[in-house]
């Protein structure tokens, strides 16, 4: 009988400390991390000993492929949805009918979408289709830098400004944060978690180190006529040699 | 024997099972652990000059002094340098050398640099200063960002300026890029808080006297079509190592194409490179 109790009890494992550790390591893993985001197309940064953190939020990714290929990204899907809503009411007014707010399910995947890289000529039907072939799609395409949308302008000489898609797009993302910027800090007391956000989105590059420079040079010249000329270079961290 | 088997079961009820509160945790660490990631990227700030014709122009003629250095960023990871240790030099294809990147190609060719023959090269001045600075960083006592480097406003005007350790820092910082070396106590590990306030105020009047400047190099980084962003990101990093405050990343021109053209009898290597001789003129006008 004595001997039957004994066994009883060394089957039982005490696994309170196990979930101590665990605890633990849970706290850890939540306050230390960041979520990855779902990006489809992904490029492998240069390394450098530079100190400075890429800030959480209020960054206008632009990912730059070993092809090229452009796509943009926000942190803010809200930012994504305006920037959409300008191009649609002014440059590309004649896609309203198919991508405006009216066409809810389209919109909706939209605002799932984590990188534009589709030219607005195929965004309704490329929103249309299934998760994979969205995917497939998406990961062929990019931003056009060609492209050339003509918007009157009589103050210039040849009645006329130039830009490319990538460049509008670029400009409407930082009107569109402007205005979701002006929307939230209005009511909002002066103080810490006012000066938290920042006032402007910024530009971080990110491009593949196997990206050649010309390519590279493309996109910074573009936006160098659009006036934007402070950048972020994405880069991992490497330790001194 | 009943009395046992009653104190028995109170024992039992007393232990919580924890095994099913530790699956869960693993499941939840597990979810972290994948749809996570521990390494924030870095940033590398770049700021690009304005396109302006007008600018550059004036900028090709200053250019060419002996403080200059190019860098020729070619395809397949290969580095040229040119450094003319003479005005008039300019143009000679006998300064076009080729480097390794890293700390004992590109980095040690800038800090050995003396055009001036003095002790000291002057970007090791400028790193040895930052050196220093460093040091005095890290005596600093930590609340960097309080406001308690009291920064004197000098005799004339008398007001006080109040200065966080960090602020200073960066301050100091671009003070010494630009050649103010001496606001360090040299090898000292130490600032020399007096002259940075002098420095302070002379950089915000624009009374700064050119004299007292240590000299400063700077780099002219011209990357060829072919070469890769890493390149170009490999040298930005090292013009932060070497301190270096003046660099431009400027776009090959007609006059660097020949340059490195007709270096190429010299070095065989860069026959290797094929692309070289398709280089389109046209391109280099853009």
């Amino acid at each position: 009988m004595a001997k039957m109790k004994i066994k009883k009890n060394d089957v039982w494992i005490d696994m309170t400390p196990m979930s101590d550790v665990m605890v633990l390591l849970l706290t850890f893993f939540m306050l230390s991390a960041n979520f990855v985001k779902n990006e489809v197309v992904k490029v492998i940064t240069p390394q450098s000993r530079t100190e400075v953190k890429v800030p959480s939020t209020g960054t206008l990714d632009i990912t730059i492929d070993t092809l090229g290929r452009v796509f943009l990204a926000t942190d803010k899907v809200v930012t994504m949805e305006y920037a959409l809503d300008t191009l649609l009411s002014k440059e590309f007014s004649k896609y309203k009918d198919k991508l405006g707010a009216q066409n809810k399910e389209l919109r909706a995947t939209f605002k799932a979408e984590t990188q534009i890289g589709i030219p607005m000529e195929q965004l309704a039907e490329y929103l249309g289709k299934t998760h994979e072939q969205m995917t497939h799609q998406l990961k062929d395409a990019g931003l056009p830098l060609d492209s050339v949308v003509e918007i009157p302008n009589p103050n210039k000489e040849s009645g006329k400004d130039t830009f490319s898609e990538f460049q509008l797009w670029v400009k409407a993302m930082k009107n569109g944060y402007k205005k979701w910027y002006k929307e939230t800090t209005e009511d909002m007391p002066d103080g810490a978690e006012k000066d938290a956000i920042p006032s402007k989105l910024e530009i971080c590059i990110k491009a593949d180190q196997n990206t050649p420079y010309a390519r590279f040079k493309k996109v910074i010249s573009e936006l160098q006529d659009i006036n934007e000329s402070r950048y972020k270079l994405v880069t991992q961290y490497k330790k001194e040699e | 024997m009943a009395k046992k088997k009653e104190s028995k079961q109170k024992k039992m009820n007393v232990r919580v099972d924890f095994t099913p509160m530790v699956d869960m945790m693993m499941l939840l660490i597990t979810f972290f652990m994948l749809c996570t990631s521990l390494a924030k990227p870095q940033a590398m700030h770049l700021t690009m000059p304005a396109k302006d014709e007008n600018l550059q122009e004036q900028d090709k003629d200053k250019s060419k002094t002996e403080l200059t250095v190019t860098l020729y960023l070619a395809p397949e990871g290969k580095l040229y340098s040119y450094i003319i240790d003479k005005k008039e030099k300019f143009g000679e294809i006998d300064y076009l050398e080729e480097v390794s990147y890293g700390k004992e190609g590109i980095r040690k060719t800038l800090a050995s640099y003396n055009p001036y023959r003095s002790n000291v090269a002057p970007v090791q001045a400028i790193i040895n200063a930052k050196a220093d600075l460093d040091g005095w960083y890290a005596k600093q006592p930590s609340g960097k960002d309080d406001k308690t480097m009291k920064i004197s406003g000098g005799a004339s005007t008398g007001a006080d300026t109040l200065l966080s350790v960090n602020e200073t820092y960066d301050k100091a910082l671009i003070m010494i890029k630009k050649g103010h070396v001496d606001v360090v106590k040299n090898g000292q590990k130490d600032m020399d808080l007096a002259k940075f306030a002098t420095f302070m105020k002379q950089m915000r009047d624009g009374t700064e006297n050119a004299e007292d400047l240590a000299p400063t190099l700077s780099v002219n980084i011209k990357p060829l079509d072919d070469a890769t962003y890493d390149d170009l990101v490999k040298i930005l990093d090292e013009m932060q190592i070497c301190c270096i405050g003046k660099y431009v990343i400027a776009q090959m021109t007609e006059q660097d194409y020949n340059l490195l053209g007709a270096a190429k009898t010299k070095y065989s290597e860069l026959q290797k490179v094929p692309e070289l001789k398709d280089y389109p003129k046209a391109a280099a006008a853009e």
